[in-house]
């Protein structure tokens, strides 16, 4: 492989990690923090970058698609919490799970039915719609930005949870439940605050991602399982864990559809039942 | 005493209705029934891992999916002609890959394990999706496969034929997993499903019962998948889907988990709507996810539990 195709490849699975992240950074904070798999987290992603598309055509304005896609990923995130999650917390574990199913089914047809099923794909903005020059080799800006999203959001959700008080009290929460809430703090509103964040982020994500996955049915389905995949295979509890993972597999698949193209779409899947199989916990995973 | 006389009027009213009075109706009603009876059988096996063992699998639609496949490849590209051959075949293949994955899958507990096997429904449906593309035709799937001949003068291109013929299967599943659950074996799995740990701790080697019922509901699940595939005459990628695989639960969910007749009743509810919401709308998957937040949120027994219940319900008798 010559040694531009490389770089580029390389910071095309690094852009792609960096989705991968905005992703699954809430879905890997919701496992930890209540012990659910949100199988509903492809959706937020996808209605973020529908909205998003939306506002863009009524407005005309990059930066308040991407605000309001973060937006209508928080509010799904926040009507989830609030009227369906929390009446099935404590029950037996396979009941979040089908009504997060349920819920995906539903909001899949909602998308369908909203921006119909043709294949969309959104402009990058014309001040990022370039390609910059790197000593010869060409590499769109637009996905320069967002691998700097990435970092971006990171760095934030990072000094989020290790320095504000919030950030403390989910740690709490995600360390001992019961603990916490012994000690006045209120479980159920951080569990809402959790989720409202983490659907922003997916929204952001859905959004953000859009140029480059486009927009189609089918969408939600395909982005869920990648998240699923980064919650097991970078185990629960360490963001810069989350991370790591993010950007190795974002790099497996983008160096697996060169070298591979024909099983390109196992690549991942073959890490995830690997790690699952010798890890359990998962790569930086702190308990079981 | 009166429940057990409840009883065998159901079982009379459900037999005359399914031998006789079904083979009688029109044709859309049998076809109707055909795949009620084939859906039941899938999700029936569904039921055995997960609401008799406590196992949930996003991986159901695997081994419905292959034996669907292993059908329709080698019927149609003329490899094995004989419907009993095709049927050992498809069904020791779905035996072979569900006791792969069932010992990789279970060294992994509740979530993981789901995770797990929903990452090994995606291996699969990526293979027939890409992988085999020359031999399953990718996205498109494969077509014309053709009713199975069972080598008698009875021919199962006669829809009502075939009605008897699936009546039959799945008789011998539901009678089959009816065995298993009253069996000791059967009490074994729903000790593990109840408390894992005192299972241990009883000295019982639960990875094993696990395994075993894991490999029962694959070959359940393929038998389903092996008349789905004759009865359909096509198959494609959506059959391995993960979402296939989570509908099953659906279906279980709606009928009433862990009950010996909420598969059937859940199918049936799912199929018929289905039938029924198609005939106004394109939007099936928003119906369902709708029913199913309902059923989740008012009737967490499902139907089984909503009809058992009734009785203690008190309602006041007319003075």
């Amino acid at each position: 492989m010559e040694l531009s195709v490389a770089i580029t490849q390389l910071l095309n699975g690094i852009a792609l990690g960096m989705l991968l992240f905005l992703l699954g950074a809430g879905l890997s904070l919701m496992f930890g923090l209540m012990g659910i798999v949100n199988l509903a987290h492809g959706s937020y992603f996808m209605v973020g970058g529908y909205t998003g598309l939306s506002v863009l055509e009524g407005t005309g304005n990059f930066i308040l698609a991407i605000f309001a896609g973060a937006a209508s990923g928080a509010l799904l995130g926040f009507l989830t919490e609030r009227f369906l999650m929390r009446r099935v917390y404590g029950l037996r574990h396979h009941e979040p799970i089908l009504l997060t199913f349920a819920l995906s089914l539903i909001l899949s047809d909602f998308s369908l039915y909203v921006w119909t099923g043709i294949p969309r794909w959104v402009q990058p903005p014309s001040f990022l719609s370039s390609s910059i020059d790197m000593g010869g080799i060409f590499y769109p800006a637009y996905r320069f930005a967002i691998i700097l999203a990435g970092v971006l959001v990171f760095a934030l959700l990072y000094w989020f949870q290790e320095k504000t008080r919030w950030g403390a009290i989910v740690r709490a929460g995600v360390e001992d439940k019961e603990m916490a809430t012994g000690l006045g703090i209120n479980i159920p509103m951080v569990f809402t605050l959790v989720f409202c964040l983490g659907a922003f982020i997916a929204g952001f994500g859905g959004f953000v991602g859009s140029p480059i996955l486009g927009l189609h049915t089918g969408l939600d389905f395909e982005v869920i399982m990648l998240a699923l995949a980064v919650v097991v295979v970078g185990g629960i509890g360490s963001l810069p864990g989350c991370l790591a993972t993010c950007l190795l597999l974002g790099l497996a698949d983008t160096f697996g559809k060169v070298f591979w193209q024909k099983y390109a779409s196992l690549t991942i899947y073959v890490i995830v039942v690997i790690v699952l199989l010798v890890k359990p916990a998962g790569l930086f995973g702190k308990k079981s | 005493m009166t429940s057990d006389k409840w009883k065998w009027v159901f079982y009379a009213v459900l037999g005359i209705v399914l031998v006789i009075l079904i083979p009688l109706s029109p044709r859309y009603v049998q076809t109707l029934a055909i795949s009620i009876i084939i859906y039941s059988i899938y999700v029936c096996s569904t039921n055995l891992l997960t609401g008799y063992t406590g196992l949930v699998s996003l991986g159901q639609a695997i081994f419905w999916g292959s034996a669907a496949y292993l059908v329709a490849i080698l019927t149609t590209h003329g490899v094995v002609k004989n419907f009993y051959l095709v049927f050992l075949i498809a069904i020791l293949s779905v035996m072979i890959i569900g006791a792969a994955f069932g010992v990789l899958a279970l060294r992994a507990k509740r979530l993981y394990f789901m995770i797990l096997t929903f990452a090994f429904g995606h291996v699969v449906w990526s293979i027939a999706m890409y992988a085999l593309q020359p031999v399953t035709y990718g996205f498109n799937g494969i077509r014309d496969i053709l009713r199975p001949d069972l080598g008698l003068s009875w021919s199962l291109e006669n829809n009502s034929n075939f009605y008897y013929f699936t009546l039959a299967v799945g008789a011998l599943c539901f009678f089959i997993v009816s065995l298993i659950i009253h069996s000791p074996f059967g009490r074994i799995l729903v000790g593990i499903r109840d408390n894992e740990h005192r299972m241990i701790a009883l000295g019982c080697n639960t990875f094993l019962y696990k395994f075993l019922s894991y490999i029962v509901s694959a070959i359940i699940a393929g038998v389903g998948g092996i008349l789905f595939a004759y009865f359909n005459g096509y198959v494609n990628p959506s059959e391995l889907h993960w979402v296939w695989s989570g509908e099953a639960l659906m279906m279980m969910f709606i009928g009433g988990i862990g009950t010996f007749w909420g598969p059937a009743l859940g199918a049936l509810v799912f199929t018929g709507l289905r039938y029924w919401v198609s005939a106004y709308t394109m939007y099936w998957f928003g119906v369902e996810g709708t029913i199913f937040v309902l059923v989740v949120l008012f009737f967490r027994g499902g139907i089984s539990g909503f009809i058992t219940d009734l009785p203690r319900r008190k309602i006041p008798s007319k003075p």
